[in-house]
């Protein structure tokens, strides 16, 4: 009993229950001061006018009559629950329904209940006992047989409906324990599943949208969410491992055919350049993973401050310009006229820069790549960088953001497959959304950010 | 350098530079006889405070070099391989 209590459910029930029987007890009082309290009252007024009747009939009739028609009205049956008895001085019965002068009663007039035996079943009666002026003894009183009954039928009534309710809440209590349970197991035993290492597992949707699905809902939502960081932190850690590799690789051979062939200074000297070099890319890698990781940890939010983006596109542009011009590439921009963001300028700079770098690093030589900045509506500004290269394949857009992933298009070109990553995460940071479009030919990124009120001036 | 004119010449001849090959070259001047890193341009010359996965700078740099080098016996701005640029007189 003591590890059932422990449920939340049966505890519930019971209490539930318990008090549901404590009302029944209220109610059943209630009821029997309005009904057998009562009965008992009206009996007790019954009584006592006829025993003055009586005894205003034997002062004026005397004892002999009186005998007479006692036994003559007990005789005729009028009132089957009526006790009658009349005794001499000595308390011999002279008449009535009762074989004997009952035990309970004393010499003393007054209220007495009495046992009494009357067609062979025990009952109980309450009688008046009045003293006649002559010394002879007069019971009169009534069987409380029904009212016995009725008392008897509402005690057991409601001590039976109060124990039924008891027992049911106990009974629906273990009942629902073990629903609750079976939900609740089902639910550990897939955590514990998860605990184990397989972050694959579910929990078990109801079938209901009840409390449990809603709960398991949020669980499984959260489930999804680690698996999906999980399976990216392993995915980093891999790509890591293999975009380090490489270059250490080559930094490793170039250092070994170094002290292998050892070559004249001039030759060792632009090696050792080249070996500097090497180092710089993986010094690179890991700035640009401790820049994401940065701004993925919101903490530069703290900094935000109005942004003008067509200030941000200025100088992206300008910064841009020379290496489109070489490879003749038209950049050119567009801008409406009061845009606002709340941001900060470094982070959006370096996205739009990263989104012009890698337009101008795919577009064609003599293509054009065209920089835009304008109200989205919705209170939404839209950074639009759009290039007429040879674009995405649709099945990759959705995983170019992912940290060091490289399109077939890309092999060959310089770069580790950060760049869009961190273009996400700039636009995660400030709650907008990043999105790949076609731009027949090409490919038309949009970074959607809140607008801001722009109250305050811009920042260059 | 004539900073308030905002005029370059180099043994007599005029150079004309737009705006921000002026900012470069002063930098490079105020700086000059030093190794100065393509993050140090960045931040100074653009207020760009991260690293450009390519070479922009080096094809500013190449258009400045272009323009007060050009026709000159002696190349005033240099490479310094995987470090970065300098201005000197040396040769």
């Amino acid at each position: 009993v003591k590890h059932l209590l422990r449920s939340v459910a049966l505890r519930l029930t019971l209490v539930y229950a318990i008090a549901l029987a404590a009302l029944l007890i209220v109610v059943g009082a209630l009821l029997w001061f309005g009904t057998v309290a009562r009965l008992e009252r009206d009996i007790t007024q019954i009584i006592r006018n006829q025993a003055a009747g009586f005894a205003n009939a034997y002062a004026e009739r005397g004892r002999e009559v009186m005998a007479i028609n006692t036994d003559r009205r007990v005789g005729r049956d009028l009132d089957t629950d009526e006790i009658l008895l009349l005794t001499d001085n000595q308390m011999k019965r002279l008449a009535g329904n009762l074989p004997a002068w009952p035990r309970e009663v004393g010499t003393q007039p007054g209220w007495y209940r009495i046992a009494i035996e009357r067609g062979g079943r025990p009952s109980e009666a309450l009688v008046d006992h009045a003293v006649m002026p002559d010394g002879a003894h007069y019971l009169v009183g009534r069987d409380l047989y029904e009212l016995t009954a009725l008392r008897r039928m509402f005690l057991v009534g409601v001590l039976a409906a109060a124990v039924a309710v008891l027992i049911s809440g106990f009974v629906y209590g273990v009942l629902l324990r073990k629903a609750v349970l079976s939900r609740i197991d089902a639910i550990r035993g897939t955590t514990l599943a998860i605990v184990e290492g397989d972050l694959a597992e579910r929990l078990p949707a109801g079938n209901y949208s009840d409390e449990f699905s809603r709960l398991t809902g949020a669980i499984n939502g959260m489930l999804e969410r680690i698996e999906h960081l999980v399976h990216g932190v392993r995915n980093v850690s891999n790509a890591i491992a293999h975009d380090l590799r490489t270059p250490l690789a080559e930094l490793r051979s170039r250092l070994e055919d170094l002290t292998r062939t050892r070559p004249s200074a001039d030759i060792t000297f632009s090696e050792l350049d080249e070996a500097v070099a090497d180092i710089d890319r993986v010094i690179g890698i890991f700035n640009a993973l401790l820049r994401l990781a940065e701004i993925d940890s919101g903490l530069r939010r703290s900094g935000f401050r109005p942004v003008d983006p067509a200030a941000v596109l200025d100088d992206v542009v300008e910064l841009y310009g020379p290496s489109a011009e070489l490879k003749q590439i038209r950049l050119t921009q567009t801008t409406d006229p009061h845009l606002h963001v709340a941001g900060d300028p470094y982070l959006l700079a370096q996205a739009v820069g990263n989104l012009v770098d890698n337009a101008v690093k795919y577009a064609r030589n003599g293509g054009s790549v065209t920089v835009e900045a304008r109200h989205a509506g919705n209170g939404f500004v839209d950074l639009i960088v759009a290039d007429d290269g040879p674009g995405i394949p649709d099945d990759e857009k959705s995983k170019v953001a992912e940290r060091f992933y490289r399109s077939d298009v890309s092999r060959g070109t310089e770069g580790v497959g950060l760049g869009l990553s961190l273009v996400a995460a700039v636009a995660r940071l400030h709650h907008g959304t990043f999105s790949l479009l076609d731009n027949a030919p090409g490919l038309r990124v949009v970074l959607r950010l809140p607008q801001s009120n722009g109250t305050t001036e811009s920042v260059g | 350098m004539d900073l308030l004119s905002r005029k370059v010449t180099r043994a007599g001849r005029a150079i004309v530079l737009q705006p921000r090959e002026f900012k470069l070259l002063e930098f490079m001047m105020r700086h000059a006889e030093q190794v100065v890193t393509r993050t140090m341009l960045l931040e100074n010359v653009w207020d760009y405070h991260f690293d450009p996965q390519t070479n922009v700078i080096d094809v500013h740099i190449s258009k400045l070099r272009q323009k007060i080098d050009q026709g000159f016996d002696r190349a005033l701005l240099k490479t310094v391989r995987s470090a970065g640029y300098m201005l000197t007189e040396q040769a």
